[in-house]
This record gives C-alpha cells, sequence and structure tokens, in this order.
C-alpha cells in the first residue's frame, strides 16, 4: 500500500501511453519499425483497431510496461523488436507477447516452438495423467494382488487410456479443427508411449525364459549347460504346456480328435502374425 | 494435415527399410535392424516438421512417429520370441499331434536356445564348459530384479 502514492505519478505516462496505442496504435506501429512493421501482418494493427473500440486486452497489456520505461521516452520512440515492442524482462505477458509476434512474423526455423493456451492445456492434462496413473500405481496398486496378473495390469492401463482419448476425441468432435486433430493426435500417441513402455516393463519383469535362466546363473554363480537343461526342464516343459492351454482357453486352437488345430479366430490371429513377419523379413524362433 | 500424411509415411518406410536390411544384410536382429532404419528417419521427420510446421501439428506428428514405431517392435518382438505366436504360425500350416508339438518344443532344445542368446548377448560366458554371468549378465539380472520387485512379481 504503501508503494501506491510513489507510483501514482507513473500512472500519467501509462495512460497517455494507453491512450496513444488505442487512438495511433495501427499508426504508429507502422512508423516505428518500417522494416519490421513490414512483416507485422496481423497481431499490432488488429491490436490497435480493437482497442479504438475499447475492447482491446493487448492495450492493457502493453500499459504497465511503460510504467518501466524511462520517462524521455514516449509511444513514437518505442524500439521494435522482431516487429514488436521493446519490453521490460519482467513483464511476462508483453514477453510471451513479442513472443508471439515475431514468431507470427518472420520465418526462421524452429521459431514457432511455442503453444497456444490450449495446447499447454492438453499438455498439461496429458502429464498429470501420466503422472498421477504412475503414482496411484506405485503407491496403492502395486501392492493389490489384483493387478499382479495380466488381466488386472491390462485393465489398470487400457480403461483410463481409453477414457483419456475418447475425451480427446470428444474434444476434436466439439471443435473440429485442425488445431484439434493435431491435439487429438498427441494425446493418443502420448497415452499410447506411456502405456505400451508401461506394459513391456511389466511383461519383461514378469520374467522372460532367457532372464529366468540368467539370474539362476549369476544367483549360483557358475553352472554347466547339461546342470541348468536339468534345472530348467520342468519350467520348459510347464511354459509349454501352459502356452497351449491358454491358446485352447482363449480359444484360437481346438482339439479335433488327437489334434490340435486353429479356429477361425485362431487362423486369422496366425494370418495377421504371418503377414507382420513376412513385412519384417525375419524368421521366427522356437 | 500434411504432418499426418509425414508421419505415416516415415513409419511405413521405416518398417519397409527393416525388411530390406533384414533381408539383405547378415544381421538378424530385427530390433537392431529396424532402430538403424527408424532412428534416421524419425530425425528426418523432425527436421521436416518442426521447422515447417506450428508446434502443436509438429509434435503431434513426431509423437505419432514414435508411438507406432513402439507399437511395431512390440508387436513384431512378440511374434520373433513368443512361444504361442510360434504356435500359432506351425498350427496355421497343419495340424499337430501333442508328440509333435513336443518334439517340435523339445524342453533341452528350448532351453539350449536360451544359453546361446545369452552367450550371444555376452550375458554369459563359457569357461572350461562352465557358464559364468559376465558384468554385463550381472547388470541385467540387477535391472531385472528391481523391476521384479517394483511389479510386485513372485
Amino acid at each position: 500500500m504503501s508503494s501506491l502514492p510513489s507510483k501514482a505519478p507513473l500512472f500519467i505516462p501509462a495512460a497517455i501511453r494507453i491512450a496513444a496505442i488505442v487512438e495511433h496504435g495501427e499508426r504508429h506501429a507502422t512508423r516505428r519499425a518500417p522494416p519490421a512493421t513490414e512483416t507485422i501482418t496481423d497481431p499490432i494493427p488488429r491490436q490497435g483497431e480493437q482497442a479504438s473500440h475499447g475492447r482491446s486486452p493487448h492495450a492493457l497489456i502493453l500499459g504497465p510496461a511503460s510504467l518501466f520505461r524511462p520517462k524521455s521516452r514516449t509511444a513514437r520512440q518505442t524500439q521494435p523488436i522482431r516487429g514488436g515492442f521493446r519490453l521490460p524482462r519482467n513483464d511476462r505477458l508483453c514477453t510471451t507477447h513479442r513472443l508471439r509476434i515475431a514468431s507470427d512474423t518472420e520465418a526462421l526455423p524452429f521459431q514457432n516452438l511455442h503453444f497456444s493456451e490450449r495446447e499447454a492445456m492438453t499438455w498439461i492434462i496429458i502429464g498429470s495423467y501420466i503422472a498421477v496413473h504412475f503414482l496411484l500405481y506405485t503407491l496403492i496398486f502395486r501392492h493389490r494382488a489384483f493387478f499382479w496378473s495380466e488381466w488386472g495390469i491390462l485393465l489398470f492401463l487400457l480403461v483410463p487410456a481409453a477414457i483419456l482419448v475418447i475425451l480427446a476425441f470428444a474434444s476434436f468432435l466439439w471443435q473440429p479443427s485442425f488445431e484439434s486433430l493435431a491435439l487429438f493426435v498427441s494425446a493418443f500417441a502420448a497415452c499410447g508411449i506411456y502405456t505400451l513402455s508401461f506394459l513391456e516393463c511389466w511383461l519383461l519383469s514378469e520374467g522372460g525364459y532367457s532372464l529366468r535362466i540368467l539370474s539362476e546363473l549369476v544367483r549360483s554363480g557358475t553352472a554347466t549347460p547339461a546342470e541348468l537343461e536339468m534345472q530348467f526342464i520342468d519350467m520348459s516343459a510347464r511354459k509349454k504346456i501352459n502356452r497351449l492351454e491358454s491358446l485352447l482357453g482363449m480359444g484360437m486352437v481346438k482339439k479335433d480328435s488327437d489334434r490340435f488345430q486353429l479356429t477361425r479366430q485362431g487362423n486369422a490371429v496366425a494370418g495377421v502374425l504371418t503377414l507382420i513377419a513376412a513385412i519384417a523379413g525375419f524368421r521366427a524362433v522356437r | 494435415m500434411g504432418w499426418l500424411g509425414f508421419a505415416l509415411a516415415a513409419f511405413v518406410l521405416s518398417v519397409f527399410a527393416q525388411g530390406v536390411i533384414l533381408r539383405v544384410t547378415k544381421l538378424r536382429n530385427g530390433m537392431i535392424a529396424f532402430v538403424l532404419a527408424g532412428l534416421p528417419l524419425g530425425l528426418a521427420l523432425m527436421a521436416v516438421l518442426l521447422p515447417a510446421y506450428p508446434a502443436n501439428p509438429a509434435w503431434a506428428g513426431i509423437l505419432l512417429y514414435a508411438f507406432l514405431c513402439e507399437l511395431w517392435m512390440f508387436v513384431f518382438s512378440s511374434t520373433f520370441s513368443s512361444v504361442s505366436a510360434n504356435l500359432l504360425l506351425h498350427l496355421r500350416s497343419q495340424p499337430m499331434r501333442r508328440d509333435e508339438v513336443d518334439r517340435l518344443y523339445d524342453n533341452r532344445e528350448m532351453i539350449r536356445r536360451r544359453i546361446n542368446w545369452l552367450s550371444y548377448i555376452q550375458a554369459v560366458i563359457e569357461t572350461g564348459g562352465r557358464l559364468m554371468p559376465t558384468d554385463r549378465g550381472r547388470q541385467l539380472t540387477a535391472l531385472f530384479d528391481a523391476l521384479r520387485a517394483f511389479f510386485g512379481h513372485r
């Protein structure tokens, strides 16, 4: 409160400055920096025009900046920076505005790496989702037996990801535009990357066959191949039976008299796998 | 919409290039082949999208490419290494009896293949007929154990 009286006189040039922008914004912008203003297409002139109707928020944005400017400077003397105004560093609104003007007007490479408010909000939501999801798993769900199973972890990963993607899609449908489409694709891809990475780590930690053998070797220090074979032969047989039973359970394989053969569903999956193997050009191993 | 086309085209090219690398060279590791193909294409995609498009669509294209690449690696590595997937592929060619399945997946042979793989990636070393873990193998096991502990696997 005590600083108010001392700052009060500064509001006078500020008011003058606002008035100058309100009345002559477009003209001043053109006069101030001929080379730069040639590239200024939209932002400053439009602000000036809007301000003349008393509705421009930018006039208010620029106003406080003049509080920090030397008294000898007038609006006309203000120097342009990349098509914007020279503004104090501590005026964040103005700095953001200046960057936007620069990016809109100059064709420098990588100069348009800024996000709009809506885009920033989308990224905050996606980042928050990932952080909260991971924290919930770390603090609560990994201690629950249900989430140790494949179905449990799949539900835990896919249900919230699907909800987020559906919301992003609904947002796209609400305001269909290329910008919304890009936001939807970003949300979908970011969720997909996180979900897949999580699932891969989970599957890896569940223990591949090779990793179990390696783990046993590290534990015992040394072993002959024959000793390892003896040790893991039961596990190998169990794994094989489990796979066959799980394929039977999923309805991909059926037992016809004494032979196992694919169902229609199994045939479709095997067809996709064959196609993948053919495209990638690798031979499957046993 | 160009960013979407660029991202999809880059992914298709990566998969195609992986197939070419695996067929033309002696390389047999599909993952390495895909990284060799996908990494330069990903960098090229960034070089195309970032200067030419606003941030939002440019990053959407890059993220989409990254997601598709990860999905592809997940799918083909599962196909490549999964016993279930392999069994499906064999059953597609012909129905099999139980003893034929057993012969196909001979237990000892399955273990031997894993040991050979561990030797190939230098996680174990054979000295005087005995297998010993290398430092790399110990690091892998430590990572594996940490993941098991985190995810609560028994």
